[in-house]
């Protein structure tokens, strides 16, 4: 047996790009070329429709898997999850074909089997469609380290006393109904109350860093996300799970992050397995003092709402509406307060009184004076879009334009914002860059 | 009718393979290219007001100056310096940051100053070229 294996669904990933439909497989496997990258000695134990088998068997072992297990067929379901929004802007729109006819048939002695061998060291487990007792119960009898990315699972909280100590790692992300429904979004809540009791409580804040809570020194540490441009997001969490563990078996705690999250935003930035690999290996030329010292984006999801947005824009009932509202849906996904001043103060038309112009008018202002950020979107060339961006540049507020059809034909507008991006990706990383020095200066 | 673009896992090629392949699959994802390969294209320098040659002069590098990337980092920053007397002359975007793997491995970056101007805020666009 390897010394780490990763336990759980492996699923076909359709991502829906400007570059194409993309298919590969996804589930465990991410964190699967994670571990293939690093040099990791590691196996699956994967459960899956029958007829992704060989392709599950054979890409393992180009990988470097040094065992590939099935202990559980997928019935009912081919596991083929159609990915909306790959880069995560917002919500992912994940659609998990034929998801309400899925069943699992466990192999429990191939599960048992798994634990019996004495040279594991660690077990990845990703939880989600299957018996997840059955599992901690076989994995109680040895002495592996078992973690676990707690994202789409829906076990009650009692199901983890079944391993009959503490976890090693419980990784939690951002996105997961576990952090922000259970403990509405506060990490110190989750911390002092989880009931899932570990050694080490990871939280994922996707472009925000991430936080892990040591238990033993009663400690919170924390590490940047390395913004790049990306081009998905899908397993990104699953990848840096994986490097988080594999790092953490020689360096400390703080250092496995911020590892692991350069690891992360190399896989996020890549499809391509050897890019990754290439991209892997000038990582870790890197020393311990370059990478606790590189800068990138800490901004822990409680202080986002802290963050006001003004959305500039031809935000009116007669203009196709769909581009603004992406950009309020991704701003509010990743819980920061986006503000449309049209929505807010109203809309203005040639019958509106003078006196309601005036206080339209003076409303907007006041509006951008109280937020930090403008996203400007300029579907066309908007005047009140134009005066919007000029007032905040004089306020020296950074300004970020979003031109998703066409770029803006004012040279003003071209050369003094921030960024002039067609990608809604980079308005939300470049949020996120401006909204630390906003909050943390 | 002949299906496009999804015949095959697009980032996976069998070593062996008997039938026939479509599209982007079979390229394993050959869009894209090793970073550290990249020319660095119209970087807008962070932090001008900062550096050693704002500093110094007040001002910031003309069109057509020579520059390059510095191999040590500088508060967790990748910093651009001019080669001639190797004063900083701003910072690369944090998604730069991999670059300083580039360089781990034996790359280094020169470049020319491409825009500049002291107004309204100080600005300095690069482009650099690996070597």
């Amino acid at each position: 047996m390897p010394k780490i294996i990763v336990v759980g669904q492996v699923c076909v990933d359709v991502l829906f790009t400007g570059r194409g439909k993309q298919v590969r497989l996804g589930g465990i496997f991410h964190a699967c070329r994670a571990l293939a990258a690093l040099g990791a000695e590691f196996g699956i134990a994967f459960i899956a429709p029958s007829y992704l088998n060989s392709a599950i068997i054979s890409q393992a072992g180009d990988l470097g898997a040094t065992a590939s297990i099935n202990i559980g067929v997928v019935d009912g379901c081919p596991n083929v999850i159609l990915v909306g929004d790959p880069s995560e802007c917002s919500h992912q729109g994940y659609e998990y074909l034929l998801e309400k006819s899925h069943s699992v048939r466990l192999d429990a002695r191939a599960v048992e089997l798994i634990f019996e061998d004495g040279n594991l060291k660690d077990t990845l487990i990703i939880p989600g469609g299957f018996d997840l007792e059955l599992m901690l119960n076989f994995a109680s009898r040895c002495e592996t380290r078992v973690h676990v990315d707690i994202n789409f699972d829906t076990s009650p909280d009692s199901t983890y006393q079944h391993l009959g100590r503490e976890l090693d790692t419980l990784f939690v992300s951002t996105s997961s109904h576990y952090f922000v429904n259970r403990f509405g979004g506060d990490f110190s809540a989750m911390c002092k109350c989880s009931n899932i009791p570990s050694k080490a409580l990871v939280l994922k804040e996707n472009r925000g860093g991430v936080r892990c809570y040591l238990s033993g020194s009663d400690e919170i540490i924390s590490a940047p996300t390395f913004l790049r441009d990306t081009l998905h997001s899908v397993g990104v969490g699953d990848c840096f799970d994986a490097a988080f563990i594999h790092f953490s078996e020689e360096r400390a705690s703080m250092q496995a992050l911020r590892f692991a999250s350069l690891i992360a935003a190399d896989y996020a930035c890549s499809e391509n397995t050897e890019i990754f690999h290439q991209s892997v290996s000038r990582c870790l030329l890197l020393s311990n003092e370059d990478v606790i010292a590189m800068q990138g984006v800490c901004l822990p999801w409680e202080s986002r709402p802290n963050l006001n947005v003004y959305i500039a824009a031809p935000d009116f009932a007669a203009v196709d509406q769909s581009e603004i509202d992406a950009v309020e849906s991704s701003l509010a996904y990743h819980n920061f307060s986006p503000h449309r001043p049209v929505k807010e103060n109203g809309e203005i038309d040639a019958n509106t009184s003078l006196d309601d112009r005036c206080k339209a008018a003076a409303a907007d202002m006041s509006l951008l004076d109280r937020c930090q950020i403008i996203v400007a979107v300029t579907l066309y060339d908007d005047p009140g879009t134009y005066i919007e961006i000029g007032y905040a540049l004089s306020q020296m507020k950074p300004v970020i334009l979003y031109s998703p059809n066409r770029r803006p034909s004012n040279l003003l507008a071209q050369e003094l914002p921030t960024i002039v991006t067609t990608e809604i990706s980079e308005v939300v990383n470049e949020v996120f860059i401006a909204a630390q020095r906003v909050l943390f200066p | 009718m002949e299906s496009s673009t999804t015949g095959n896992f697009h980032d996976y090629k069998p070593k062996e393979s008997s039938f026939r392949q479509h599209g982007v699959g079979a390229e394993g994802g050959g869009r894209e290219s090793d970073q550290c390969e990249l020319t660095i294209e119209n970087a807008r320098l962070e932090e001008i007001e900062l550096s050693e040659y704002f500093k110094a002069t007040f001002g910031v590098p003309e069109v057509g100056m020579k520059i390059q990337v510095r191999s040590t980092l500088e508060g967790g920053r990748i910093s651009v310096e001019t080669q001639t007397e190797n004063k900083s002359v701003g910072f690369l975007p944090t998604k730069f940051n991999y670059v300083l793997g580039c360089m781990r491995a034996g790359k280094s970056y020169r470049g020319t100053v491409i825009a500049s101007g002291a107004m309204p805020i100080p600005r300095v666009v690069v482009q650099l070229f690996p070597s």
